[in-house]
């Protein structure tokens, strides 16, 4: 006789709230920083090559067949990630939202990263850190050091963006985990 | 009637071991992957165990690089696309 099989727990998703409006706003960017554009240090960091060594075959096979299949890959996670952030709502009933709004009070978010969208989630921030440091050139250095507050210039910002997606990854790799166990 | 002794075959018997010599699958460090997600891709894409693809991780971080697996051309091909698909910096490279 068979011993029971393990059943695998389905991940429980994940809830954001008390998000504030600067969060709300670095979580919006999530599809656009992740999307590399024209730019050519992100595009070479997302699409590296499959070789160190010159390989003209290989190269070209790569770039033909297998960077358009990533590249719709990232897109779709892109996609995903816009329409769970399309549903990110104010935490309180739209009268209570005018009325705190009067009384110069912030309206906060709560955003639910539903378990099945958790690899989109990975994928899409992990091409956003990716792209930011790219264009940024943020090396090792910058990576290892607490992000600079207050802000001075706009790669300090670029650098915090990076930890806080970094920070997000963690938390869902950290349900992942969970339900694994 | 070409002569029976020609050297091509030779050559040609060298080139085919060649050929037969595995493939490695070469991680490289980069600094922004989150190093608990590296070791996730790890076990997801290889079937490694948490230790193994742990140990992989930090060689990587570490050493700068780590071979991840080896074997034939082709199933190396694949796992550099599933590494990529994972946007972590992966690339083949012929043992010598």
């Amino acid at each position: 006789m068979k011993p029971p099989r393990k059943r695998r727990e389905v991940p429980a998703g994940l809830t954001l709230t008390g998000l504030e409006s600067f969060v709300v706003q670095l979580l919006r960017h999530i599809p656009e920083c992740a999307d590399p554009g024209d730019d050519r240090l992100a595009n070479a960091r997302l699409f590296s090559p499959p070789t160190r060594k010159p390989d003209a075959k290989l190269q070209h096979d790569w770039s033909q067949y297998v960077q358009p299949e990533l590249r719709t890959l990232f897109e779709s996670a892109r996609d995903t990630v816009s329409g769970d952030l399309s549903r990110m709502r104010p935490e309180i009933a739209s009268g209570a939202v005018e009325l705190a709004a009067n009384a110069g009070g912030e309206t906060t978010f709560r955003l639910v990263i539903p378990a099945k969208h958790f690899d989109a989630w990975l994928n899409a921030l992990n091409q956003a850190r990716l792209a930011i440091a790219a264009k940024y050139h943020l090396d090792e250095s910058d990576i290892t050091n607490p992000s600079p507050l207050p802000f001075a210039n706009e790669r300090d910002y670029r650098l915090f963006q990076v930890d806080f997606y970094g920070y997000l990854q963690e938390r869902i790799l950290l349900r992942l985990e969970e339900s694994a166990s | 009637m070409p002569p029976i002794a020609n050297p091509e075959i030779l050559e040609q018997t060298a080139e085919d071991t060649a050929l037969d010599l595995p493939w490695n699958v070469v991680v490289h460090n980069d600094p922004i992957n989150l190093m608990s997600y590296v070791t996730m891709v790890f076990q997801r894409v290889f079937q490694y165990s948490k230790e193994r693809a742990t140990k992989h991780m930090l060689e990587v971080h570490q050493k700068g690089r780590s071979i991840v697996w080896s074997g034939t051309k082709e199933k190396a091909e694949l796992y550099v696309q599933q590494l990529h698909s994972h946007l972590l910096l992966s690339t083949l490279e012929k043992t010598s």
